[in-house]
């Protein structure tokens, strides 16, 4: 397999040994960490897997635990066949673990990014709000509690 | 309807793209008069049916906005004053607002007008091209910035109130202003405080807390991600860069309609400074530890 990284709407950005890329598709940032990152770079629909596994001098296994997050990421084009050994969570431990990695999951780490509302000094729900204000909500309503000004965010 | 102020009303426009079917309700109304401001880039339109709300607001200015020409806005701040209701028993409320979304509703003009400038500082948060405003305490330590991000009511202005007594210069309470260099700016508002386990926010002073505002850019040195926790111990945890990058952009206000500005710039900002997270006690307890920490960094 050749892999390939996703062409379009995608934001791609180098932080010292460290990749983030932003998914314009479902507003999400992801950061891959060490392997992931050299893994990705190295996606250009030309190298074959072992080639990526030589030029990294890593375990072949270790590529392709990294294609997999990558894969389930979406930042890889078309459809890509994993081996067997990646098929569930379990087996993919197994290997993080024979190759000396803490989790597979450590890999990527991805937030969904938050819209300017939410990333704005608002009260969250389930916290006290005043009934005179509910626009400080982030939901913009404050439920009443028994009596007085004070209330709850829904 | 008056005549005084409707030519300025009319020489205010929202930008098309804002523009929706419910703002045509709302053109609707009585407008008295009208002003605009600009800060960071963008400008806000601010307009009212009642004359005496005009200095008022005039008077309510964030850092780094000035009133400014008539023209087309980025954001449309209507504020309406509760007009005497016909029907008897019946009190109309003051509003407010955001284009054509409701930002705020009481009958007390003091809680609406609160709102206000919430919603005329996320308006230079969000559309502002020039700078980057990322939601954070910032204060500076001879020279170089702390910047502490997090949501509301995770103990920012508590913290960064605690490290100004401790003797670091104030830089904002609400957003760290990151420009192309990666450099922080002030904005320095007064501090919002809010008592234990309530949600009203009282406007105070720096010098208050026995400190001053910087005037400068100070480039970002230590980034501490820090939620309050009933007894917890002050252990943080040494991100990466990448890490950084993620925890800031969960904070960053325009993120979504800028994702390569946010990359690039907070990319910049985080390569440089030592980023740390952890839950954190009293934050009297720990100023002094981020304060050593900034100077080992």
């Amino acid at each position: 397999m050749k892999p390939l990284m996703r062409q379009e709407r995608m934001v791609v950005r180098d932080v010292d040994d460290e990749t983030l890329v932003y998914d314009l598709t479902n507003d999400t940032a992801t950061c891959l960490n060490g392997l992931a990152a050299q893994v990705f770079r190295r996606c250009n629909g030309e190298t074959e897997v072992a080639e990526i596994a030589e030029a990294l001098d890593v375990d072949e296994k270790a590529v392709w635990l990294a294609l997999h997050e990558l894969d389930q990421k979406n930042f890889l084009s078309g459809k890509n066949e994993m081996p067997d050994y990646l098929a569930t969570r379990r087996s993919r431990r197994e290997v993080a673990a024979t190759l000396g990695f803490g989790a597979a999951a450590a890999m990527v780490s991805s937030v969904l990014v938050p819209t300017p509302a939410q990333a704005q000094s608002c009260v969250a729900q389930g916290d006290p709000c005043n009934l005179n204000n509910p626009g400080a909500c982030c939901s913009q309503a404050c439920l009443s509690n028994s009596g007085g000004n004070d209330g709850t965010c829904l | 309807m008056s005549v005084l102020g409707n030519a300025g009303y009319r020489s205010l426009r929202l930008k098309a793209r804002a523009y929706t079917p419910c703002m045509g309700n709302l053109e609707q109304l009585d407008w008295i008069d009208a002003f605009a401001v600009t800060g960071y880039g963008v400008r806000v339109g601010v307009r009212v049916n009642d004359n005496e709300l005009i200095e008022r607001l005039q008077q309510r200015l964030p850092p780094g906005a000035r009133i400014s020409r008539m023209g087309t806005v980025d954001r449309m701040l209507s504020v309406i004053k509760a007009q005497p209701s016909e029907k008897r028993g019946v009190r109309n409320f003051n509003l407010l607002y955001a284009d054509h979304v409701v930002g705020g509703r009481s009958h007390r003009m003091d809680a609406v007008l609160e709102r206000y400038d919430v919603e005329l500082r996320l308006a230079l948060a969000q559309y502002s091209r020039r700078k980057l405003f990322v939601h954070a305490a910032v204060v500076t330590w001879k020279g170089r910035a702390i910047v502490l991000p997090g949501r509301s009511m995770t103990g920012k202005t508590t913290l960064a109130g605690e490290l100004v007594r401790a003797g670091a210069t104030y830089f904002s309470d609400e957003y760290a202003v990151i420009d192309d260099t990666g450099r922080v700016h002030p904005f320095a508002k007064p501090l919002s405080v809010r008592a234990p386990g309530k949600t009203d926010q009282v406007e105070t002073a720096v010098e208050a807390f026995g400190g001053e505002a910087g005037t400068d850019p100070a480039p970002i040195h230590l980034v501490v991600m820090s939620q309050y926790r009933d007894g917890a111990r002050w252990r943080p945890k040494k991100l990466s860069p990448g890490q950084g990058v993620l925890e800031l952009m969960d904070n960053t206000i325009a993120a979504r309609q800028y994702p390569e500005l946010t990359l690039k710039l907070l990319g910049l900002a985080a390569s440089r400074a030592t980023i740390l997270k952890g839950a954190r006690g009293e934050a009297s307890q720990i100023a002094n530890r981020i304060l050593k920490a900034a100077e080992i960094a």
